[in-house]
Protein backbone atom coordinates (compact mmCIF):
# COMPACT_ATOMS: atom_id res chain seq x y z
CA UNK A 1 0.00 0.00 0.00
CA UNK A 2 1.15 3.53 -0.77
CA UNK A 3 -0.19 6.28 1.46
CA UNK A 4 -0.66 9.59 -0.31
CA UNK A 5 -0.70 12.08 2.52
CA UNK A 6 -1.90 15.67 2.68
CA UNK A 7 -0.18 17.24 5.68
CA UNK A 8 -2.15 20.22 6.95
CA UNK A 9 -0.91 22.52 9.71
CA UNK A 10 -3.65 23.02 12.28
CA UNK A 11 -3.63 26.84 12.42
CA UNK A 12 -3.10 27.46 8.73
CA UNK A 13 -0.08 29.65 9.53
CA UNK A 14 2.40 27.32 7.83
CA UNK A 15 2.14 25.76 4.38
CA UNK A 16 1.53 22.06 4.47
CA UNK A 17 2.79 19.37 2.21
CA UNK A 18 1.89 16.35 0.13
CA UNK A 19 4.01 13.23 -0.13
CA UNK A 20 3.81 9.48 -0.45
CA UNK A 21 4.54 7.45 2.65
CA UNK A 22 5.28 3.73 2.89
CA UNK A 23 3.29 3.47 6.13
CA UNK A 24 0.44 5.52 7.59
CA UNK A 25 1.54 8.35 9.90
CA UNK A 26 0.44 7.93 13.50
CA UNK A 27 -0.46 10.45 16.16
CA UNK A 28 2.73 11.64 17.83
CA UNK A 29 4.97 10.97 14.82
CA UNK A 30 7.31 13.78 13.81
CA UNK A 31 7.46 14.91 10.22
CA UNK A 32 9.59 17.42 8.34
CA UNK A 33 7.58 19.63 5.99
CA UNK A 34 9.74 22.16 4.24
CA UNK A 35 12.12 23.75 6.73
CA UNK A 36 10.03 22.96 9.80
CA UNK A 37 9.40 20.03 12.07
CA UNK A 38 5.84 19.09 12.98
CA UNK A 39 4.05 16.54 15.13
CA UNK A 40 1.06 14.54 13.92
CA UNK A 41 -2.12 15.27 15.91
CA UNK A 42 -4.83 13.65 13.74
CA UNK A 43 -5.10 11.21 10.86
CA UNK A 44 -8.15 10.85 8.62
CA UNK A 45 -8.86 8.84 5.49
CA UNK A 46 -10.31 11.35 3.03
CA UNK A 47 -10.99 9.35 -0.14
CA UNK A 48 -11.81 5.74 -0.97
CA UNK A 49 -8.69 3.72 -1.81
CA UNK A 50 -7.80 3.27 -5.47
CA UNK A 51 -5.86 0.11 -6.31
CA UNK A 52 -2.78 0.25 -4.06
CA UNK A 53 -3.18 3.92 -3.06
CA UNK A 54 -4.79 5.12 0.15
CA UNK A 55 -5.50 8.81 0.75
CA UNK A 56 -4.98 10.47 4.11
CA UNK A 57 -5.24 13.92 5.57
CA UNK A 58 -2.90 14.36 8.47
CA UNK A 59 -3.19 17.35 10.78
CA UNK A 60 0.09 18.51 12.22
CA UNK A 61 1.25 20.96 14.86
CA UNK A 62 4.50 22.86 14.56
CA UNK A 63 7.08 21.95 17.20
CA UNK A 64 9.92 24.22 16.16
CA UNK A 65 8.00 27.44 15.65
CA UNK A 66 9.51 30.90 15.88
CA UNK B 1 16.03 1.47 -8.84
CA UNK B 2 14.74 1.64 -12.42
CA UNK B 3 12.39 4.35 -13.65
CA UNK B 4 9.67 1.72 -14.04
CA UNK B 5 10.05 0.64 -10.40
CA UNK B 6 9.88 4.28 -9.30
CA UNK B 7 6.88 5.03 -11.52
CA UNK B 8 4.98 2.08 -10.04
CA UNK B 9 4.96 4.04 -6.77
CA UNK B 10 3.62 7.21 -8.39
CA UNK B 11 -0.11 7.86 -8.54
CA UNK B 12 0.17 9.68 -11.86
CA UNK B 13 0.99 6.34 -13.47
CA UNK B 14 -1.54 4.21 -11.57
CA UNK B 15 -3.18 1.73 -13.92
CA UNK B 16 -0.43 1.65 -16.55
CA UNK B 17 1.28 -1.62 -17.46
CA UNK B 18 5.02 -2.23 -17.09
CA UNK B 19 5.42 -1.90 -20.86
CA UNK B 20 3.60 1.44 -20.84
CA UNK B 21 5.70 2.64 -17.90
CA UNK B 22 8.84 1.58 -19.73
CA UNK B 23 7.79 3.66 -22.71
CA UNK B 24 7.32 6.69 -20.47
CA UNK B 25 10.62 5.86 -18.79
CA UNK B 26 12.31 6.25 -22.17
CA UNK B 27 11.15 9.87 -22.19
CA UNK B 28 12.21 10.64 -18.64
CA UNK B 29 15.54 12.09 -17.53
CA UNK B 30 16.70 11.94 -13.94
CA UNK B 31 17.89 15.30 -12.59
CA UNK B 32 19.62 16.04 -9.31
CA UNK B 33 19.25 19.43 -7.68
CA UNK B 34 21.19 21.15 -4.95
CA UNK B 35 19.37 22.67 -2.00
CA UNK B 36 17.93 26.01 -3.08
CA UNK B 37 18.23 25.28 -6.79
CA UNK B 38 15.30 26.36 -8.91
CA UNK B 39 13.78 23.58 -11.00
CA UNK B 40 11.63 26.02 -12.94
CA UNK B 41 10.76 29.68 -12.62
CA UNK B 42 7.30 31.20 -12.30
CA UNK B 43 6.29 32.59 -15.68
CA UNK B 44 8.56 30.29 -17.67
CA UNK B 45 7.19 28.09 -20.48
CA UNK B 46 5.64 24.89 -19.12
CA UNK B 47 7.49 22.43 -21.32
CA UNK B 48 7.88 19.47 -18.96
CA UNK B 49 6.45 17.81 -15.92
CA UNK B 50 8.46 16.46 -13.02
CA UNK B 51 8.10 13.48 -10.73
CA UNK B 52 9.79 13.83 -7.35
CA UNK B 53 11.92 10.76 -6.72
CA UNK B 54 13.51 11.96 -3.48
CA UNK B 55 13.80 15.11 -1.43
CA UNK B 56 11.35 17.97 -1.18
CA UNK B 57 10.26 20.69 -3.56
CA UNK B 58 8.82 24.04 -2.52
CA UNK B 59 6.12 25.52 -4.71
CA UNK B 60 6.61 29.27 -4.34
CA UNK B 61 4.31 31.94 -5.69
CA UNK B 62 5.28 35.55 -6.35
CA UNK B 63 2.28 37.88 -6.05
CA UNK B 64 1.72 40.80 -8.44
CA UNK B 65 2.93 43.01 -5.57
CA UNK B 66 6.23 41.17 -5.45
CA UNK B 67 5.74 39.19 -2.24
CA UNK B 68 6.70 35.53 -2.34
CA UNK B 69 4.97 32.83 -0.33
CA UNK B 70 5.25 29.06 -0.08
CA UNK B 71 2.08 27.43 -1.39
CA UNK B 72 2.96 23.83 -0.57
CA UNK B 73 5.87 21.47 -0.09
CA UNK B 74 5.83 18.38 -2.27
CA UNK B 75 7.72 15.19 -1.53
CA UNK B 76 8.35 11.72 -2.86
CA UNK B 77 5.99 10.48 -5.54
CA UNK B 78 4.39 13.82 -6.29
CA UNK B 79 4.03 15.38 -9.72
CA UNK B 80 5.05 18.98 -10.35
CA UNK B 81 4.25 21.12 -13.37
CA UNK B 82 1.38 19.04 -14.71
CA UNK B 83 -0.84 22.07 -15.31
CA UNK B 84 1.30 23.01 -18.29
CA UNK B 85 0.58 19.67 -19.88
CA UNK B 86 -3.12 20.47 -19.70
CA UNK B 87 -3.31 24.14 -20.60
CA UNK B 88 0.09 24.92 -22.18
CA UNK B 89 0.20 28.09 -20.11
CA UNK B 90 3.23 29.53 -18.38
CA UNK B 91 4.31 28.36 -14.93
CA UNK B 92 1.99 29.70 -12.23
CA UNK B 93 4.62 29.20 -9.55
CA UNK B 94 8.29 28.40 -9.11
CA UNK B 95 9.54 24.98 -8.03
CA UNK B 96 12.60 24.98 -5.79
CA UNK B 97 14.52 22.02 -4.39
CA UNK B 98 14.80 22.47 -0.65
CA UNK B 99 16.80 19.37 0.23
CA UNK B 100 20.33 18.73 -0.95
CA UNK B 101 20.35 16.10 -3.68
CA UNK B 102 16.65 16.32 -4.47
CA UNK B 103 16.08 14.10 -7.50
CA UNK B 104 13.29 14.46 -10.02
CA UNK B 105 12.35 12.76 -13.25
CA UNK B 106 11.83 15.34 -15.98
CA UNK B 107 9.42 14.29 -18.73
CA UNK B 108 9.14 16.61 -21.75
CA UNK B 109 5.54 17.68 -22.17
CA UNK B 110 5.51 17.52 -25.97
CA UNK B 111 6.79 13.95 -26.00
CA UNK B 112 4.31 12.86 -23.34
CA UNK B 113 1.44 14.55 -25.17
CA UNK B 114 2.49 12.82 -28.38
CA UNK B 115 2.49 9.47 -26.57
CA UNK B 116 -1.01 10.18 -25.18
CA UNK B 117 -2.31 10.99 -28.66
CA UNK B 118 -0.63 7.94 -30.21
CA UNK B 119 -1.85 5.58 -27.47
CA UNK B 120 -5.17 6.91 -26.26
CA UNK B 121 -5.48 4.21 -23.58
CA UNK B 122 -2.35 5.64 -21.99
CA UNK B 123 -3.67 9.13 -22.64
CA UNK B 124 -6.97 8.41 -20.88
CA UNK B 125 -5.26 6.95 -17.81
CA UNK B 126 -2.76 9.80 -17.54
CA UNK B 127 -5.40 12.49 -17.94
CA UNK B 128 -7.68 10.77 -15.39
CA UNK B 129 -4.80 10.52 -12.95
CA UNK B 130 -3.77 14.14 -13.50
CA UNK B 131 -7.36 15.20 -12.83
CA UNK B 132 -7.43 13.16 -9.63
CA UNK B 133 -4.07 14.57 -8.55
CA UNK B 134 -5.25 18.14 -9.17
CA UNK B 135 -8.41 17.35 -7.20
CA UNK B 136 -6.28 16.05 -4.31
CA UNK B 137 -4.18 19.21 -4.39
CA UNK B 138 -7.32 21.37 -4.33
CA UNK B 139 -8.61 19.43 -1.32
CA UNK B 140 -5.24 19.97 0.35
CA UNK B 141 -5.30 23.67 -0.45
CA UNK B 142 -8.86 24.05 0.89
CA UNK B 143 -7.90 22.32 4.14
CA UNK B 144 -4.65 24.26 4.40
CA UNK B 145 -6.22 27.71 4.06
Amino acid sequence: MIYKVSYVEETGQYPGGIKNEPAPPRIGDRVQIGPRLFQVVAVEEILPPRENFLYLQVTVQVIDGD
Amino acid sequence: MSAVAVFQQVELFRGLSEAQLAEIGQLARLQQHARGQTIFEQGSPADALYIIHSGQVEIAVRTPGGDVYSAVYLGTGQVVGEMGLIDAGRRSAAAIAIEEGTTVYCIPGAALTALCERDTAVGYILMRNIAQDLSFKLRHQDSDA
